[in-house]
């Protein structure tokens, strides 16, 4: 009995919800215009930026088991 | 009465999410029966399975029965959960029991008949299949028993949801007072709605995650962990309270209005200058309005002596806190006390960060130093309305007026350690552009 996922698939997982906080951060960002969405935004980039910096550390396991693989 | 209301409300959340699991429990169930068809009508093909209408026949009458069955479970669950949405929170009247009690029930027997078709399904393919070629294999066997068992565990599960929600729903009966409070408690519904759908989607994460190690599905274990990983950061980002932005204005000039009338009734005519301490007096910055118009600045002997806090000796001058003081406060806790460090430069890089995105107050932000003159231009400001109002008064157009130009000049006198004065306050008719030039004195 083990959990049918490897690091690759928690590695797309990452790389997907990353990418959609990320795009959402951007687009309801002050910076573009829009002042009015009542989320807390501070937290947002704080989800986003530690998801991103998650999916950026099992991107480097990968490459490291690859690399001592060969 | 509010215990007991209390009560009743945590039991209908409970029924809901309940109900809630039950449905999502069938819809997996239909996944993974497709997956068993998919098997039965692809993988014993390979497995020397010849097509006979006698045994196909049979076998897609008690798969539509199961189809059916099963899309009749969805349908009556989704029917009891807005019933009870709709009843809710008096959802144990007569009215919501005669509604969703018979949908509950029709939906116990189509879990019922899923469950003998099912077993009459599994006979046909473990006894009838063999007549027409196929032959044992565990390759085939080991999947095909795998998904059984998981239709027929979520059967089961779906058929002890809904029992228990029958249950739980006849407990007890209502008050009348538990149905005049529910209007009070209307507007808080939304919060609690929030909450339940975030525990919902964590428990369905769970469920599909631990349902993956059975019948070993990378897609379910993905789908749990995505469902689990959405429900943190849906409790992390809360939606936070903003108020309109007509509400800031209409509460925020009268009170600049009324310091306006006085400043001019008390017949101070001298250009309002923001001081920084220690020349303020204080601890905080402090505006300084001289009674004549071409009235110097007071002295650090005359700003100790200063009377009541607020005149200066002989009615010289009054002393007024800056309207904009909290909001410079509170800019002061993000960038860090300022220092001899925090310079002018250093003031102008992060101003805009500031203001654009910690405070979400402008679209934008710019900062232009020409000693002894600092040009801010701010575009679409939330208090550009509150600027062109207090700018038509005639001495807040000033460190009194806008709490932001106001704030703003707080942040420069304390990182120069020199007075500032407003030079000029523009705000564009449509508000949607300020330009703001300070002087350094």
């Amino acid at each position: 009995m083990s959990l049918p996922i490897e690091l690759q698939d928690i590695n797309l997982l990452l790389a997907v919800n990353a990418l959609i906080l990320l795009v959402t951060l951007e687009v309801f960002s002050s910076q573009s215009g829009n002042n009015s969405i009542q989320v807390n935004m501070q937290r947002l980039k704080i989800a986003a930026v530690t998801v991103s910096i998650l999916f950026l550390v099992s991107m480097a396991m990968r490459i490291i088991a690859i690399t001592l693989a060969l | 009465m509010t215990q007991r209301r209390g009560r009743s409300l945590k039991r209908n959340g409970i029924i809901l999410i309940l109900l809630l699991i039950g449905l999502a429990m069938t819809a997996i169930a239909s996944f993974l029966f497709v997956g068993l068809d998919q098997i039965v009508h692809g993988d014993l093909y390979r497995y020397g399975l010849q097509f006979d209408y006698a045994w196909a026949g049979q076998y897609w009458t008690y798969s539509r029965f199961i189809t059916e069955s099963l899309a009749i479970t969805m349908v009556v669950m989704g029917l009891a959960v807005v019933a009870l949405l709709l009843n809710h929170p008096t959802c144990r009247t007569d009215y919501a029991k005669s509604l969703y009690f018979p949908l509950l029930l029709t939906g116990m027997v189509t879990v019922g008949f899923s469950v003998f078709f099912v077993t009459r399904l599994d006979y046909v393919v473990n006894s009838e299949l063999y007549r027409y070629g196929l032959y044992f294999s565990a390759e085939w066997a080991d999947g095909y028993w795998a998904h059984l068992r998981s239709v027929l565990f979520l059967f089961g599960f779906v058929a002890s949801v809904i029992a228990v929600s029958i249950g739980l729903a006849f407990a007890s009966k209502p008050s009348q007072h538990d149905k005049l409070t529910s209007v009070v408690e209307g507007h808080s519904r939304r919060f609690k709605w929030m909450n339940l759908f975030i525990v919902l989607l964590f428990s369905s994460g769970v469920a599909l995650l631990t349902l993956s190690i059975g019948v070993n599905s990378t897609f379910l274990a993905i789908l749990g962990l995505g469902l689990m990983f959405w429900c943190v950061i849906l409790l992390f980002v809360k939606p936070e309270k903003y108020v309109k932005k007509i509400l800031l204005e209409k509460t925020a000039l009268p009170s600049i209005m009324n310091l306006d009338r006085t400043i001019r009734e008390m017949g101070y005519k001298g250009t309002p200058v923001l001081l920084p301490p220690p020349f303020s007096g204080s601890k905080s910055c402090m505006v300084y309005v001289s009674a004549k118009e071409s009235g110097e600045l007071p002295s650090l002997e005359e700003v100790i002596s200063v009377e009541n806090g607020q005149f200066l000796k002989n009615a010289q001058g009054l002393f007024l806190r800056p309207t904009g003081i909290e909001l410079a406060e509170l800019a002061e806790k993000k960038i860090g006390r300022i220092t001899d460090k925090v310079n002018l430069q250093y003031l102008g890089r992060k101003l805009p960060q500031l203001l654009v995105e910690d405070f979400e107050l402008a679209e934008s932000v710019q900062m232009e130093i020409n000693n002894p003159i600092v040009l801010v231009k701010i575009k679409g400001s939330v208090y550009s309305d509150v600027c062109r109002e207090t700018g038509r008064l005639a001495k807040t157009c000033t460190p009194m007026g806008c709490p932001l130009c106001s704030s703003i000049a707080c942040l420069l006198a304390e990182s120069t350690h020199r007075p500032i004065a407003i030079e000029t306050d523009r705000a564009r008719e449509d508000g949607k552009l300020i330009s703001i030039e300070y002087r350094i004195l």
